[in-house]
């Protein structure tokens, strides 16, 4: 009975018992307790002001819904638009491009500077890359030598045949396929090792 | 009492109201009171009605319910001249039911007779539909040239119909807070959305519709 006897409930007068704003859009949204609900349709059965009054708030209600409505679904478009770009179709294109990205990356040699002896230092080198070497051969004769990839078991993966010069022994081999340590060996026309190098060939160096 | 509640209407028929006299010249058929009594009720008992049993055939229920309170008032059913208004609710609401009352037993009678009947086609003439569409399109506009806060609360409150303790909490609002933002929120709604119309044309077309 609290929010009724805001306004006197058997409308004695009135024109001077209006229920205010707040009340009215309570009505008009079907949010009244019992008693307000009761008083103000009474009210408005011998209130043309108050009628007109509780139009004009449901029109203006309901122009908020509609373009609420209307709102809440172009953002949804939005959203969806914004999706679709992910959709099957664009995920392939997106993977074939990603795919040739890593295959570039893949086919183009990894550079590899070595120039610690063995056991001093360990350069780590990307698996299934294929390698451009830059061996350190100071001290050695200048002329022929020979590149030799071999696993940590001494298991042979590459061999291949290159130039001591100005100090340096500048090759290219194929990728490692397989991670753990290996070791590149310089040796001569005899099969003797010059210089051998640690790298720990790895998927993510 | 919280708040200012009770206000002086603006309108012409603010006037206080002689019940006892009215009642009397209702009694006694009197022109004048009949015409008062009209102008005072019609408007609510066609809001009344039609926000119970829609808009078919709005103006007979009017009319009919108008002349049951005549002669019922002509028959000394009101007792108390001062409680006019709610025997006229009290009178609007029987017959409300009365209405429904009929329109279900109609219903059961005659469901399995109406095959193939036709129904009246509601919807307006292309061009009111293309007029209310671009109205729609405006009003979506509106909202969204509000602040998203402004924005949030209209669409939260009308169109969710969250609580307004939900809102508040969810928003980090005071009740203080919330009823202005509202208020300032649905009167800019409001401003931008008659300039948009006013604009746009259609305004002026909505408001011969509406007298008309």
């Amino acid at each position: 009975m609290e929010r009724a006897r805001l306004f006197l409930t058997y409308m004695t007068q009135p024109h001077l018992d209006h229920p205010d704003d707040e009340a009215i859009e309570r009505f008009a949204m079907n949010r009244c307790e019992h008693d307000e609900q009761e008083a103000i349709d009474t009210h408005i059965i011998g209130c043309p002001w108050c009628v007109d009054r509780l139009e004009k708030l449901q029109d203006e209600i309901l122009d908020i819904k509609v373009g609420g409505t209307l709102f809440l679904r172009s953002q949804a478009a939005r959203k969806r638009s914004w999706l679709k770009r992910w959709t099957i179709p664009s995920l392939s294109l997106a993977g074939l491009a990603a795919l040739a990205a890593a295959l570039v990356l893949l086919t183009s040699p990894h550079d590899v500077n070595l120039s610690a002896y063995r056991g001093s230092e360990v350069v780590t080198v990307p698996q299934w890359r294929p390698l451009h070497l830059h061996l350190n051969a100071r001290d050695l004769d200048a002329g022929p030598v020979i590149v030799q990839i071999v696993d940590d078991r001494g298991m042979e993966i590459w061999k291949g045949r290159s130039t001591v010069a100005q100090e340096q022994v500048d090759t290219r081999a194929p990728a490692v396929r397989n991670p753990g340590e290996h070791f590149i060996r310089l040796e001569d026309g005899d099969g003797s090792v010059l210089r051998e190098f640690a790298i720990e060939v790895k998927l993510f160096p | 009492m919280t708040g200012q509640v009770v206000e002086k209407s603006a309108s012409s028929t603010a006037a206080a109201v002689e019940w006892g006299t009215l009642v009397a010249q209702i009694k006694t058929g009197d022109d004048a009171g009949m015409e008062q009594l009209y102008k005072m009720f019609s408007r609510g008992i066609r809001y009344y009605l039609c926000r119970q049993l829609g808009p078919q055939e709005l103006d007979d229920k009017v009319h009919d319910t108008f002349l049951i309170v005549v002669n019922a008032i002509k028959r000394g059913d009101l007792r108390e001249p001062e409680r006019l208004m709610g025997f006229v609710r009290t009178v609007v609401r029987r017959q409300v039911a009365a209405y429904i009352e009929e329109a279900v037993h109609s219903r059961r009678e005659q469901a399995d007779l109406e095959t193939g009947a036709s129904v009246a086609d509601r919807k307006q003439n292309p061009e009111q539909e293309a007029m209310i569409r671009q109205k729609n399109e405006l009003m979506r506009s509106a909202l969204e040239a509000l602040s998203q806060r402004d924005r949030d609360i209209l669409i939260r409150f009308y169109l969710k119909e969250q609580p307004q303790e939900q809102i508040c909490r969810e928003m980090s609002l005071t009740e203080t807070q919330f009823r202005l933002l509202k208020s300032r929120a649905k009167a800019k709604f409001g401003e931008i959305g008659r300039k948009k119309l006013t604009s746009s044309g259609i305004f002026s077309v909505f408001m011969r519709a509406k007298a008309g």
